[in-house]
C-alpha cells in the first residue's frame, strides 16, 4: 500500500502550498512632474459606515504626497463621510456627516484643535453637510433641518436657527445665508425651498421655492445666488439651475436645459457639471455670471476625459480648475488640474476614495 | 507572530499530526479488512468518502463537541465555507461555499429548501442546534438523485435535519428537557418530546426561547491597531427575543409508504446593532426588527412497483418581517418598513432502478413567490418558477457516477413597471468516483455543475436600489479531489482525509453587502471572478482504551477569488471583498467515562472590506478558540448532562465585517433531562 503513503505525502504537499500568499497591493501613485509651489489638502469621504474618510496632503515644491495626513498627524481617523471642509484663517473646519462631528485642525501642522460634537439634546446626531464662514463664524447646515453657528474664538456652537428639511449646500449674499433644503431622506417627497436666514438677528426670513431637491449655492459678486437641483435623478425630472436675486429673495431666472449637478463660482465665473449616474453622461461647462450665458459648452479642449466627475473648483492663487474623479464610487479616484483655458496640467491619481473638496495653501 | 499565523500553524500541526498517523498505521489495516458498523456515524464517514462531490457532514454526536449555539457556529467547521458574522447572538449570519456568495447556498430544512426571495440570504443564525440530527453542506450536488429537482437547481446545499422520534425499548414518550444560560444575558430553556401515538403514527413537539441583552465592551481603534487611539465601547442595541415552535407527524403507511407532516413557527424581535462609527457609538444603532415565520411542509415517499420509488413533497411559507428605524432625521423622524413574503411549493419525483447498479429519476417542481411590502411605488413581484430535472446513476463496488440536467423556467409579473425578464435555461451536472485500489478505501472524484442563481426580489425591485435588468448569475464549478477512509476496532477507530482542488468561475456576478445598515443591500456588479480554491479536510478517532476516546480533526481552505472583470478597472485581479485567501477550523477532544472535554478552533486570514487590496482596506485575520467541558449523569430511567463553554478564549474583539466587532471571552452553561 506504499500508493497511500504517497498520496498523504500529496496532502501535505497541497497544505504547504496552500498558505496565505495574499499581500497588500501598493496604490500605484505617480506625482506630477509640474513645477508649482503651494500645497493642497483633498479630503475624500470614502464609504458610508467604513469610517475610511481621509485628508490628503500634496506639496507641489518638495513633491511630498502623504494620503492618511489626518491620521498620521492625529492618530485617529477622521471618521465616517467627511463632507465639507473650509479654510477660515489659519484653521480648517471639516464637516463630518455620519460620525456628527466638526474636526477643527490647524491648516499648516494638520493638528486638530478641537472636535466639536454636533448633537441634539436627545443625543441624536444632526448630521453636519455643509460649512461657510463670515465675520469670525462658521455657519453649519445640519441634516437634521438646522442651520448651526460656530464662534471661531470659543470653537463653540452658538446658535441654532430651523430651515427647511435635510439641508446640503450653503452660500451667503447681501448679509444673508442662504440654506438649500432638498428633502433628500423624505424621497420621493423632496423639499423645494431654499431658506434666507438673516445673519445679524440669525432668523430665518423666508423660503424662496425653487426646483425639486436643491443640493448646492453659490453666490456672485453682483448678489445672485445661483441654485442647482437634483430633481429625482431620472430623466422625468432632470436637474435644474436657477438664479435667485437676493435683493427681493425669489427666483428671477431658470436655466432650462442647463442641468447642472454641481458648480463653483470664482470672479463671477461659473465651473459647473452635470453627471448623469445611469448612463455615465456627463459634461463640463463655464458660464458667466454677468451675462448670465454660458461661455464654453465644453470646458476641457484637448482631449481629456472625465468619467465620473465627483467635484470641482478653482485654486484662488493660480485660477487653475481642479476636478476631482472617482472611480466607480468604490475605489480610490483621482484630481485633475486644468488650466483655465481647459488644458490638463496635471494628475494625481489614486489619492482618496471618493474625494469631495479641496483646500488649497499658500 | 499574530493570530492568523498561530492559527494556522495550529491547523497544519492538527493536519500534519493526522496524516502521519495514518501513514503509521497503516500497516496495521492491511491485514484488517475494514469493517462496516450500521451507525450512523459510519454512514456519514461513508458518504463523505464515497461521494463524487465533496460532501461534509456533521452529526449529532460531533455537533455536540463543537461549542455551538447556532447553526452557523457549526457551519464554520466545513471546509470551503466563509461565513459572513456581523456578531451577537443576533447578528446576521450568511454562507457563502466557496467565494461563490451566499445566493449561491441552498439551505434546506429535511430536505425541502427555506427560501427567501427578498434578499436570497438565509441568516443561518436564526436556526438554532436544539432538536437537530445532523447539518451536511454539500457542493455540486449530492448523489441522491431521488430528491425534488430544487436541490438540483444551486452551487450548494446546506442541508439541516431534524430528529426522527428515538423510542427506545417501545417507551411510549420520551424526550428531552434543557436550559442554557452564560454571558450576555443569554436564556435558552428547550424542550422535545417524542411520543408514540399508535402503531404507525409517532410525533414530535419542540420548542424553545431564546432572549440576551447582548450587550458587550469592545475596544474601538481609530486607525491602525496598538499605534493609533482608541477607546472602550460596549455594543449595544444587540438584544434578542426569539421563539421556536415545531411540530412533527411521522407515519408509516404501510411497509412501502411513509410520511411526514410538519409545521414550524418562529418569531423574533432583534435590535440591529449598526456598524461602529467613529466619535458616533452611542447614537448608531437604534434599528430594530422583528421577523415572524410560519412554514407546513409534508412529505410522502412510496416503492409503487418494485422498481418504481415515487415521493411527493410540497410546502407553505410564509414570512413577514418589519424594520423600524427611529433615529433617521426625515420629516417623519423614522423610518418603518413591512415586509412580507409567500411561497408555495408542490415537488413529486420518481425513481426507477433500471438495473442494479443503474437507475435513473426525474423530478418536476413548481414553486410561486410573492413578496408586498409598503414602500412607495412598489412592483409587488410575482414569480412562478418551473423546474424539471432526470438523473441517472451508476453505482458499482469501484465507480459511482451520476448525472442530471436541470430546466428552469420563470414567469413573473408585477403590479407597476415593468417585471424582469422570464428566464428559461438548463443546467448540467456530471460527476463520478472512483475507487482505483483494492485494498484501500482510497477514492478519486471529480465533478463538474453549470448553475446560475436568479436575482432576488430585492435586487430587481427595491426601490432606487433595485435593477430589473439584471441577468441571473451564472457560476461553472469544477472539482477534483481524492478521499481516503480507514476504520477499525482497534487504536484508530476510524480516520477521514479529503483533498479537493477546484475552479469555478462566475459570471453576471451581483454582489450585495450592506453599505448603509445590516438590513438594507446595496447592489454591486463584479462581472467576473475567478476563484481557484484547496478544500483539506482530516478527521479521526483514536480509542485510547475500552472507554476513551480521541478525536482530532481539522479543515484547510485556500481560495483565489479574484475580481476579473475590466483590465482596465482599479481593483482588477484582486481578491473580492470579505474573502480570506486561507481559513479553516480545528478540534480535538477526549471523551472519557466520566467526562468530556472538548477544544475547537476557527481561525481565517486577513480579507480585505472593499474592492481595492490596499492596507488600509485591510480587515486583520483572527482565531477563535473555544473549551468544553461535559459530564452525564445516568439516572434510574433518564440520563442528565452537563456542560460548560469558554468560548472566544482570547478574548479578541475580532472582526469577520469590518466595524462589527465580534464578542470577546464569553461563557456558557447547559444543564439537560433526556427521558
Amino acid at each position: 500500500m506504499k500508493q497511500i503513503r504517497y498520496i498523504l505525502l500529496v496532502f501535505l504537499a497541497l497544505l504547504c502550498f496552500s498558505c496565505n500568499d495574499m499581500a497588500d497591493v501598493e496604490r500605484e501613485i505617480k506625482l506630477p512632474e509640474h513645477q508649482a509651489t503651494g500645497k493642497i489638502l483633498v479630503l475624500s469621504e470614502g464609504l458610508f459606515n467604513m469610517n475610511n474618510s481621509t485628508l490628503a496632503y500634496y506639496d507641489f515644491s518638495k513633491k511630498e504626497l502623504i494620503t492618511d495626513y489626518f491620521l498620521q498627524k492625529n492618530s485617529r481617523g477622521l471618521g465616517d463621510t467627511a463632507n465639507d471642509m473650509i479654510l477660515y484663517g489659519s484653521k480648517i473646519y471639516i464637516a463630518v456627516n455620519v460620525s456628527s462631528q466638526i474636526e477643527v485642525i490647524d491648516a499648516n501642522t494638520g493638528l486638530s484643535v478641537k472636535r466639536i460634537p454636533v448633537f441634539d439634546e436627545n443625543k441624536r446626531a444632526r448630521q453636519p453637510r455643509y460649512l461657510t464662514q463670515k465675520d469670525g463664524k462658521v455657519y453649519l447646515s445640519c441634516f437634521d433641518g438646522n442651520l448651526l453657528r460656530i464662534d471661531t474664538l470659543s470653537l463653540e456652537i452658538d446658535g441654532m436657527v430651523k430651515c427647511g428639511r435635510n439641508p446640503e449646500g450653503l452660500c451667503i449674499a447681501n448679509e444673508k445665508i442662504y440654506v438649500a433644503n432638498s428633502g433628500g431622506l423624505d424621497n420621493p417627497n423632496y423639499d423645494n425651498t431654499v431658506s434666507v436666514v438673516d445673519i445679524k438677528t440669525f432668523k430665518e426670513l423666508k423660503k424662496i421655492k425653487v426646483a425639486d431637491n436643491p443640493y448646492k449655492v453659490f453666490a456672485d459678486s453682483q448678489g445672485d445666488v445661483y441654485v442647482s437641483s437634483r430633481g429625482n435623478y431620472s430623466t422625468s425630472q432632470p436637474y435644474r439651475f436657477q438664479r435667485i436675486d437676493s435683493y427681493i429673495d425669489e427666483v428671477i431666472q431658470d436655466f432650462e436645459g442647463l442641468n447642472v449637478l454641481n458648480f463653483t463660482v470664482h470672479n463671477d465665473i461659473i465651473y459647473m457639471y452635470s453627471f448623469d449616474f445611469n448612463s455615465d453622461d456627463n459634461w463640463i461647462k463655464t458660464f458667466d455670471c454677468l451675462t448670465e450665458k454660458v461661455i464654453s459648452e465644453n470646458f476641457i479642449t484637448d482631449d481629456t476625459k472625465v468619467e465620473k466627475p465627483y467635484s470641482i473648483q478653482v485654486n484662488p492663487y493660480d485660477g487653475n480648475i481642479y476636478i476631482t474623479n472617482t472611480s466607480d464610487f468604490t475605489m480610490t479616484g483621482d484630481v485633475l488640474c486644468f488650466n483655465p483655458d481647459g488644458k490638463l496640467q496635471f494628475t494625481i491619481n489614486n489619492i482618496g476614495l471618493n474625494s469631495n473638496k479641496i483646500i488649497f495653501l499658500k | 507572530m499574530n493570530l492568523s499565523t498561530i492559527g494556522r500553524l495550529l491547523t497544519f500541526a492538527f493536519l500534519f499530526f493526522g496524516s502521519t498517523l495514518a501513514l503509521f498505521a497503516q500497516s496495521e489495516t492491511d491485514s484488517v479488512r475494514q469493517l462496516r458498523e450500521v451507525t450512523v456515524t459510519r454512514d456519514a464517514k461513508r458518504t463523505q468518502n464515497r461521494s463524487t462531490s465533496p460532501i461534509q457532514i456533521i452529526d449529532s454526536e460531533k455537533l455536540a463537541t463543537l461549542n455551538a449555539l447556532q447553526i452557523s457556529d457549526a457551519v464554520k467547521h466545513f471546509s470551503g465555507v466563509t461565513v459572513k458574522d456581523y456578531g451577537g447572538i443576533g447578528g446576521l449570519k450568511t454562507v457563502s461555499v466557496r467565494s461563490l456568495g451566499a445566493n449561491h447556498t441552498a439551505v434546506s430544512y429535511d430536505g425541502i429548501p427555506v427560501s427567501d426571495v427578498q434578499t436570497g440570504q438565509i441568516d443561518i443564525g436564526r436556526f438554532s442546534l436544539e432538536n437537530v440530527d445532523n447539518i451536511s453542506l454539500s457542493i455540486g450536488q449530492t448523489d441522491n438523485i431521488f430528491q425534488p429537482a430544487r436541490m438540483f437547481a444551486s452551487a450548494s446545499v446546506l442541508n439541516i435535519q431534524s430528529q426522527k422520534p428515538i423510542l427506545p425499548n417501545n417507551q411510549s414518550v420520551s424526550g428531552k428537557i434543557g436550559v442554557k444560560t452564560g454571558s450576555f444575558g443569554m436564556f435558552n430553556p428547550a424542550f422535545l418530546l417524542n411520543s408514540k401515538v399508535s402503531q404507525s403514527v409517532s410525533a414530535s413537539l419542540s420548542g424553545e426561547w431564546l432572549s440576551a441583552h447582548g450587550k458587550y465592551p469592545y475596544m474601538l481603534n481609530y486607525g491602525v491597531i496598538g499605534k493609533d487611539s482608541s477607546s472602550l465601547e460596549t455594543r449595544k442595541n444587540t438584544d434578542v427575543k426569539n421563539l421556536r415552535l415545531e411540530g412533527t407527524l411521522f407515519t408509516d403507511f404501510s411497509t412501502k409508504s411513509k410520511g411526514y407532516l410538519k409545521g414550524y413557527f418562529y418569531n423574533s424581535e432583534r435590535g440591529l446593532p449598526g456598524a461602529t462609527i467613529y466619535y458616533n457609538t452611542e447614537n448608531f444603532s437604534s434599528q430594530r426588527i422583528w421577523d415572524n415565520n410560519l412554514f407546513a411542509q409534508a412529505h410522502f415517499e412510496t416503492q409503487f412497483l418494485p422498481k418504481l420509488d415515487f415521493q411527493a413533497n410540497a410546502k407553505y411559507n410564509r414570512a413577514a418581517l418589519r424594520y423600524l428605524d427611529p433615529a433617521i432625521p426625515n420629516s417623519e423622524g423614522k423610518l418603518e418598513n413591512n415586509y412580507a413574503q409567500q411561497e408555495f411549493y408542490a415537488s413529486a419525483s420518481a425513481l426507477y432502478r433500471l438495473f442494479d447498479k443503474l437507475s435513473f429519476s426525474a423530478s418536476s417542481d413548481l414553486i410561486f413567490n410573492t413578496l408586498n411590502a409598503d414602500l412607495n411605488d412598489f412592483a409587488y413581484p410575482k414569480r412562478t418558477t418551473s423546474l424539471s430535472a432526470i438523473a441517472g446513476k451508476f453505482t458499482s463496488e469501484r465507480v459511482l457516477a451520476t448525472a442530471s440536467l436541470l430546466y428552469t423556467q420563470t414567469f413573473e409579473t408585477v403590479k407597476f413597471g415593468d417585471a424582469s425578464k422570464n428566464q428559461s435555461k438548463f443546467s448540467p451536472y456530471v460527476s463520478i468516483s472512483i475507487k482505483p485500489f483494492e485494498t484501500a478505501d482510497f477514492r478519486l472524484r471529480a465533478f463538474y455543475k453549470n448553475i446560475f442563481r436568479l436575482p432576488t426580489f430585492n435586487d430587481l425591485y427595491y426601490t432606487q436600489i433595485g435593477n430589473r435588468k439584471l441577468k441571473p448569475e451564472d457560476a461553472n464549478q469544477f472539482n477534483l479531489g481524492a478521499t481516503y477512509t480507514l476504520s477499525n476496532k482497534q487504536f484508530i477507530d476510524f480516520l477521514l482525509i479529503t483533498a479537493d482542488i477546484y475552479h469555478n468561475k462566475v459570471k453576471n456576478k451581483i454582489v450585495a453587502y450592506p453599505t448603509k445598515n445590516i438590513f438594507e443591500w446595496t447592489m454591486l456588479n463584479y462581472g467576473i471572478v475567478e476563484i481557484n480554491g484547496i478544500d483539506l479536510s482530516a478527521d479521526a478517532v483514536f480509542n485510547l482504551s475500552q472507554k476513551t476516546k480521541f478525536n482530532i480533526g481539522g479543515t484547510h481552505t485556500y481560495q483565489r477569488a479574484l475580481n476579473k472583470t475590466d483590465a482596465e478597472s482599479r481593483s482588477y485581479g484582486h481578491q473580492i471583498p470579505y474573502t480570506p485567501r486561507v481559513s479553516g477550523s480545528a478540534k480535538a477532544g477526549l471523551q472519557t467515562a466520566w467526562f468530556s472535554v472538548n477544544y475547537t478552533l476557527i481561525w481565517s486570514g486577513h480579507r480585505y472590506a472593499v474592492n481595492q487590496n490596499f492596507r488600509e482596506n485591510r480587515v486583520e485575520g483572527f482565531a477563535d478558540h473555544s473549551l468544553s467541558l461535559a459530564k452525564d449523569f445516568s439516572l434510574k430511567t433518564s440520563t442528565l448532562s452537563a456542560n460548560v463553554e469558554v468560548l472566544n478564549l482570547t478574548n479578541k474583539n475580532y472582526e469577520v465585517v469590518r466595524y462589527f466587532p465580534m464578542p470577546g471571552r464569553a461563557f456558557r452553561a447547559t444543564i439537560s433531562l433526556k427521558f
